[in-house]
């Protein structure tokens, strides 16, 4: 139970504003603010610079821990590799060779621009995503997007998926652990051939599939016991207070400023 | 005479597979009364359940809820036989779909069309009969196995059946659990049908009992005279209390 909450549990309780806040605000901020890196051109690190003010000062706001926001950022670094290449691929002032053993590529510095541009954006959209994330329970969030007319049913799928995630790891778990108590070593010869324990992994794969579609019959059976038509329904939310509104309209000028100096003045 | 609460008449059912789960089942339940359906695994005590509000259906016989009959094609009158009679699942993991408690208990209400404020009193109202009060906001994954099933009770309880009927509610529970829920049970009502094994609990609350066999009601008296009659609950692999 522990490993699989504690793995997608991304919500911490606290009581700064952010955590107060509408979660429809605060996804429209971040998608916001998120909108507004993306858009900016390579090279203005200036506006980088604003933007990862503006991250850092909501991560302070947030009192979530500046050392966390930080750590749960570097979720981003893997997905930054895929931009490695442009180094190389974008024309521009050479900066150094590199001898691969059958062609030689060249670095430019237009090329490390775009790169440390690219980094820069994804980092600060994470950590944005990383705050929104630690101050916002699962479920509001998922509230706030069907307020913003995701459609309902994507919703619910993903309601369903997070609700049902933390039971299916611990199947998987009670499987594996069940495989290890009959795990017995005796000798040199135990642990069986590659092909045998690649069957019983398929096997237990297998059954975990069969056992989650037994499982969402009996679910969709506990719907339709309380009235479920096919039809989804939820609750309306209140509409969002104005004070609240007002934040989210200076958030969003500000982004926007900043984005369009970007490209106009600096 | 008043309609029976369930009136079930030569009720039969077979899976697809053709294995035949009900023959010929016959069972007048009274509004208020408390009955257990016992018998051994297979018998055809939970498919009998699905069968009270309409999740399964009859090839032979019906079944009849407050007078009202349950019929597969008639998906209004299916509505109303759902809002009457609240099935709990033996797995409170499979009732309890929503990420929050409250979504959950208030999922029958929002189906059954009531305005807000309405469901907020009904989620708290049922939250308060089964002891919860202030989980709503808890995630269901991170109740103990006794909170679940308490909560899985208070998601029928918020439709304010007149029915209710339980698939094994005390099993995988721990005794303090379990006697939390029999107290619960005692203090609830309406009419309630459980299946269970668990036979303490039957002689403690359940003053009528029903033992089912191969798909069919082989005994139905009271508590008291079935579990006398040791013949019978060896013949059927019941063991007395």
């Amino acid at each position: 139970m522990s490993t699989a909450t504690g793995f997608l549990n991304r919500y911490l309780e606290g009581g700064s504003w952010f955590h107060r806040a509408d979660a429809r605000v605060k996804l429209v901020m971040a998608l916001g603010f998120i909108f507004a890196v993306a858009t900016l051109p390579p090279g203005k690190w200036a506006a980088f610079g604003a933007m990862q003010v503006l991250v850092w000062l909501a991560a302070g706001v947030s009192r979530v821990g500046l050392p966390r926001v930080l750590l749960r950022s570097l979720v981003a670094l893997p997905f930054i590799l895929i931009a490695l290449p442009s180094v190389f691929t974008r024309p521009g002032i050479p900066l150094f060779d590199l001898n691969l053993i059958f062609f030689t590529a060249t670095a430019t510095l237009e090329g490390l621009e775009f790169f440390v541009s690219v980094l820069l954006k994804s980092w600060t959209s994470v950590t944005a995503a990383c705050i929104l994330t630690a101050t916002t329970p699962p479920m509001r969030l998922l509230e706030a997007l069907r307020a913003l007319r995701l459609p309902a049913i994507l919703v619910s799928i993903v309601m369903l998926m997070y609700r049902y995630l933390f039971v299916l790891v611990e199947e998987a778990q009670r499987m594996m652990r069940a495989r290890a108590a009959r795990s017995a070593a005796i000798g040199a010869n135990s642990g069986g051939t590659l092909v045998w324990r690649a069957k019983s992994a398929g096997g237990m794969a297998g059954s975990l599939f069969i056992r989650t579609l037994d499982r969402s019959e009996r679910i969709y059976l506990a719907m339709l016991a309380r009235g479920y038509d096919g039809s989804i329904r939820r609750q309306d939310v209140p509409p969002v207070s104005g004070c609240e509104l007002t934040a989210l309209a200076v958030a969003l000028s500000l982004c926007a400023a900043i984005a369009i100096a970007a490209r106009l003045v600096i | 005479m008043s309609a029976a609460a369930v009136d079930v008449r030569e009720l039969e059912f077979a899976y697809p597979d053709g294995h035949p789960a009900l023959r010929g089942v016959n069972i007048r339940i009274g509004a208020g009364e408390k009955v257990a359906i016992l018998g051994p695994n297979g018998a055809g005590k939970s498919t009998l359940l699905l069968h009270l509000n309409g999740l399964m259906h009859g090839s032979g016989g019906e079944v009849r809820i407050l007078g009202n009959q349950v019929r597969e094609d008639d998906k209004r009158g299916l509505q109303e036989v759902r809002a009457l009679v609240g099935v709990v699942f033996q797995d409170p993991d499979d009732q309890l779909f929503s990420p929050s408690v409250y979504e959950d208990v208030a999922f029958g209400p929002i189906y059954m069309g009531l305005p807000r404020e309405e469901v907020a009193r009904r989620v708290e109202d049922a939250l308060a009969q089964v002891g919860l009060d202030g989980y709503a906001d808890r995630m269901p994954f991170h109740l103990s196995g006794g909170e679940k099933k308490r909560a899985a009770i208070a998601t029928v309880l918020s439709m304010r059946p007149q029915i209710l009927a339980l698939d094994e509610p005390s099993a995988g529970l721990d005794p303090r659990a379990r006697r939390g829920l029999i107290r619960l049970l005692d203090n609830l009502a309406q009419t309630i049908i459980i299946t269970t094994h668990d036979m303490h609990m039957v002689k403690e609350i359940f003053p009528r009992s029903i033992i089912m066999d191969g798909g069919r009601v082989v005994a139905d008296a009271p508590t008291q005279e079935i579990l006398a009659n040791e013949e019978l609950l060896d013949k059927h692999g019941l063991e007395l209390p």
